[in-house]
């Protein structure tokens, strides 16, 4: 069922993951690090949902493409956060993810919009 | 464990989600927030905690098996919720279970063992076969010979079992023995435990060789264990054997059910027969042989190579190809030693095995029928669960649980039970030297057999479960479901197929009952019921025998009781001389008939004794001793194949062809059995008995009330003492006794069928009384509204009971045609009764009717009392 708020689109499946592995590109960032800057460089039209955020994070580091440890923040020394960061695996996926992705796109425009192709 | 890690983390996430909190919060004071509010907003913002925490949790490995042990703990629960349900599925898997694995424990010990050697699968029993293809054994000669000129073997060894009597200070010792080649040990690889096996040179000149090796039981016994057995000397009657080793503890001989005490080389074999040489001749026939292929050997090639073999040892040892005893040399398998038992109940304990795997689809049945039963009155609980979003594959998972827990439960009482058969068969089959225990193989069998058990049947009521439509189930407050599965009729199925099953189980165990029975009420020709047999072993004395044996027969008629006392050379069941090529006179033999002829030596007034009737001439006497050699008495067989309707009494016969003919027949003797009743009566002659130095005494004696057979036993094993106190008495007891013996795999196979025929009848019943009782609850109403409109009880009661024996009926005549088909695998099995005997089948079909019946008559009666305003103010 399609939320009717404020124009925001639902994450097609399968694409969150291949968004956290581009924003962990970046460097290590914990949880709330990462949803934030999906949302913001997205303008906040991607809102990333808690309840699929967090198990597609530990979904990713069982599956050995993420690698999590406890650290404390680097401006509030005081708090610890769950860091994650990007494996060597990480990092082929994402390149096979962005890949088929595009491809995806490609086929989907040219689908779409034939006139302006070529 | 799992769910200790499955803390930790928890513990790890709820951290997580804390701090993602305490951010949020942060960023939200910062856009200017009081801190409560800021703390809301985040909470607003991460929306359901516990939601995200499940799902985090779902991506984890272990929640697969935290779900099963949830639906273990959920089943436990049910379970013990329905102890009646519990206990009777439980019950009837058990005893499926427990039957399948005992019968599995005899299969596994009794033809699946495999000797503790070396490369047991190069092994191999070389067996003499006669030209009927019947077991023989091999002549000293011809071993030495086949041991000699093969290629095939890389080495082959002989033994044959050999009873002793150990002479201690003030009594004997009976000791299992048993006489070997000197290659024994080496071909089969075994080694000492302590000190030396025995070798060649331990065989090589006859009565050249006192040594000995004992087995590692008896080293324990009779020795403590002590190392310093080595170079002691045991007695037996004139001759001393020095213990030069003992045998490896786990090697406790070839055959798998005859554990010597001690090991003695085939040299030694006339010292302890009081003289008499078996070696180097090729008239007795005692050996059994296990050889060793050689590298690259295949069996097929050793077999054929024995063809060839046999041949050149005709020709070689002189024998005449038409009569020779030995008719093929077989080679087979002998990784797991030589077993008569095996010989004896492979086919019984295969289709015993078949029997029990029939019983457990019965019990199977049953609990899949229980749970169908249950599962459709549960179907409202299902639609709810289903109506609140379960997934109908944890529903079917949950089903399926609970059958795992049942089979779980099930299996661990059934090896009880199984332990408890397996202690009831050994006792039944007399076999108690055999050692049947659980090992792991069983368990596995057991857990194995009670996996596919569960899955069985608890896919039944799952996949019926499946059919659940949550909305009309709810609609109908639960009832449609239930109805419209009786339509279906899974269980309906199910019974059916019990009763058929059961028919199958009945037929078999009623035809192997049956041939117990033809055997056991069986004539062998002779009076088992008042003679007395005893062994009776003369060692060297200086007395002579024959006098010895009239003293023996004079104190033994003095014992109460007994009237007539006589001798044998063999007793019943022991086997006997076989001669061949007999030349008869008046008699031309065909070019291809079998000439040999069995040949027992009794003294006089056996056959009175035996009360085997005389047909004509008369019986030995004393007189006869002085020509013993010259007189014959043949049995009524013999009679009619030199003689047909001729009078043989006078006639001669020799030997052998060419020999003079100078044997006369001076009697015949109505046919007896002489080794088990199922065998044909062979040809055969009584000799005059002198002699011998173990004989069997017959003893006839009239037991009474007050003087049972037990007491004229006791009295003439003191009398046997008292003629001389160097007699070994080996086997005193009634011949029947030792008949009933010769049907104890008989026995078995039938009381065991027999039993798990009435276990089957059992388990249906329960079945049909289930289906019924359930279809009668179920159906309240409508007998309610039919007795309400004025139906007689007795149509109602007529009504259900149809119901029922139409699905016995159906069950039976599937089960009839089924039978029908496959009882022609007992044949080999069966005395007395054919396979397809209609009369059984009449039997078992009338029992199953009768049996049903009153199975169903319980909840048919039940339906006629229900009370017509109790059953629809109920609506």
């Amino acid at each position: 069922m399609p939320k009717e708020s404020s124009g925001r689109i639902e994450l097609l499946q399968g694409t969150l993951d291949m968004l956290i592995l581009r924003t962990l590109l970046f460097g290590p960032a914990h949880g709330h690090q990462i949803a934030k800057h999906i949302q913001r460089t997205t303008d906040d039209l991607l809102q990333v949902e808690h309840g699929s955020l967090y198990p597609a994070l530990h979904r990713l580091e069982r599956k050995g493409w993420l690698a999590a440890k406890w650290e404390p923040a680097s401006k509030d020394q005081k708090r610890e956060y769950k860091y994650y960061r990007l494996t060597a695996a990480g990092k082929k996926q994402l390149a096979a993810e962005e890949s088929k992705w595009k491809q995806m796109a490609s086929a989907i425009a040219r689908v779409m919009w034939p006139a302006e192709e070529g | 464990m799992f769910w200790r890690r499955r803390k930790s983390r928890d513990h790890d996430f709820d951290r997580e989600l804390r701090s993602h909190l305490e951010a949020e919060a942060a960023e939200q004071q910062e856009n200017g927030l009081s801190a409560d509010d800021a703390r809301y907003a985040a909470r607003r913002v991460l929306g359901n905690a516990t939601l995200v925490k499940e799902n985090v949790r779902a991506a984890s490995t272990w929640i697969w098996l935290e779900t099963i042990w949830k639906d273990m703990r959920y089943a436990a629960r049910r379970l013990r919720k329905n102890p009646v349900f519990t206990a009777v599925a439980v019950l009837s898997l058990a005893l499926g279970i427990g039957a399948n694995t005992a019968i599995f424990s005899l299969v596994d010990t009794v033809l699946l063992r495999v000797l503790p050697v070396p490369q047991p699968d190069s092994l191999v029993i070389v067996r003499a076969l006669t030209r009927q293809h019947t077991r023989d054994s091999f002549s000293d000669m011809d071993y030495q010979w086949i041991d000699e000129h093969n290629k095939v073997f890389a080495g082959l060894a002989a033994f044959a079992d050999w009873n002793l009597s150990r002479d201690l200070d003030d009594h004997k010792e009976k000791l299992k023995g048993e006489l070997v080649s000197g290659n024994y040990f080496s071909v089969l690889g075994v080694e000492p435990e302590i000190g030396r096996m025995l070798a060649p040179e331990d065989d090589a000149a006859p009565g050249q060789h006192p040594v000995a090796v004992i087995g590692y039981a008896y080293w324990q016994r009779a020795f403590g264990g002590s190392p310093s057995v080595l170079g002691e000397r045991m007695k037996f009657g004139n001759n001393a054997l020095e213990i030069v080793g003992v045998v490896a503890r786990n090697f406790s001989g070839e055959s798998a059910f005859y554990a010597p005490d001690v090991w003695i080389p085939l040299a030694m074999q006339p010292q302890l027969n009081g003289g008499r040489s078996f070696l180097h001749t090729r008239d007795v026939s005692w050996l059994n042989c296990v050889g060793r292929l050689a590298p690259g050997v295949s069996l097929s090639r050793a077999q054929a190579s024995m063809r060839v073999l046999l041949t050149n040892l005709r020709t070689a040892l002189h024998a005449d190809p038409q009569n020779d005893y030995l008719g093929f040399i077989g080679v087979e398998p002998g990784a797991g030693g030589l077993s008569w038992l095996r010989d004896q109940y492979s086919q019984p304990l295969w289709i015993l095995m078949a029997l029990v795997a029939l019983l457990l689809v019965i019990s199977c049945a049953n609990v899949a029928n229980l749970l169908l039963a249950r599962s459709a009155t549960r179907s409202r609980e299902f639609a709810v669960r289903i109506a609140i979003g379960a997934g109908r594959s944890r529903l079917i998972r949950q089903l399926l649980t609970e059958a795992a827990l049942l089979a779980a439960i099930a299996c661990v009482l059934g090896v009880g039970i199984a332990l408890v058969i397996i202690r009831a068969l050994l006792v039944i089959a007399h076999i108690d030297s055999l050692d049947v225990h659980l090992n792991l193989k069983v368990l596995a069998f057991a857990i194995v057999v009670s996996c596919a058990a569960a899955l069985a049947f608890g896919l039944a009521p799952a996949i019926a479960s499946n059919r659940v439509d949550p909305w009309s189930t709810l609609k109908l407050g639960g009832r449609s479901l239930a109805i419209s599965l009786l339509k279906l009729s899974p269980s309906r199925l199910l019974v059916i197929s019990q009763t058929a099953i059961s028919l199958i189980l009945l037929v078999a165990s009623g035809l192997l009952l049956r041939t117990f029975l033809n055997l056991k009420m069986f004539n062998p020709g002779f009076d088992e019921k008042h003679v007395i047999e005893a062994a009776i072993d003369t060692p060297n004395t200086n007395m002579d025998i024959d006098v010895l044996r009239a003293k023996l027969a004079e104190r033994l008629s003095g014992v109460g009781g007994v009237q007539l006392v006589s001798f044998s050379q063999f007793g019943f069941g022991e086997g006997t001389n076989r001669i061949c090529c007999i030349d008869v006179e008046g008699y031309t033999p065909h070019l291809n008939e079998d000439k040999n002829i069995r040949v027992q030596s009794v003294s006089p007034l056996y056959f009175a004794t035996m009360d085997i009737p005389l047909l004509a001439g008369r019986d030995f006497t004393e007189a006869d001793k002085e020509r013993a050699d010259h007189v014959a008495i043949i049995n009524e067989t013999m009679a009619r194949y030199y003689f047909r309707d001729k009078n043989p009494v006078g006639k001669r016969f020799a030997w052998w062809p060419g020999k003079p003919k100078d044997i006369e027949i001076i009697g015949v003797v109505k046919d007896a059995k002489y080794d088990n009743l199922r065998q044909r009566t062979p040809r055969m002659a009584y000799l005059f008995l002198h002699g011998a130095t173990s004989a069997f005494a017959q003893i006839r004696a009239d037991a009474t009330a007050n003087r049972p057979l037990s007491a004229v036993i006791r009295d003439c094993r003191a009398a046997i003492r008292t003629a001389n106190s160097r007699l070994v008495i080996h086997d005193i007891e009634p011949v029947s006794a030792v008949v009933d013996r010769t049907l104890h795999s008989e026995q078995l196979v039938a009381e065991l069928s027999t039993g798990f025929g009435a276990l089957a009848l059992l388990l249906t019943c329960i079945g049909l009384y289930g289906v019924l009782a359930y279809g009668v609850t179920r159906r309240t109403n409508e007998f309610g509204i039919r007795l309400a409109l004025g139906a007689q009880r007795r149509d109602v009661l007529r009504m259900v009971m149809n119901g029922g024996l139409a699905l016995v009926m159906i069950g039976i005549v599937i089960g009839l045609f089924m039978a029908y088909l496959l009882s022609g695998v007992l044949k080999a099995l069966l005395y007395g009764v054919q396979p397809r005997d209609p009369m059984t089948f009449a039997i078992a079909a009338c029992i199953l009717i009768v049996v049903g019946a009153a199975a169903i008559y319980g909840p048919a009666r039940r339906a006629t009392k229900v009370d017509p305003m109790v059953a629809l103010r109920n609506e």
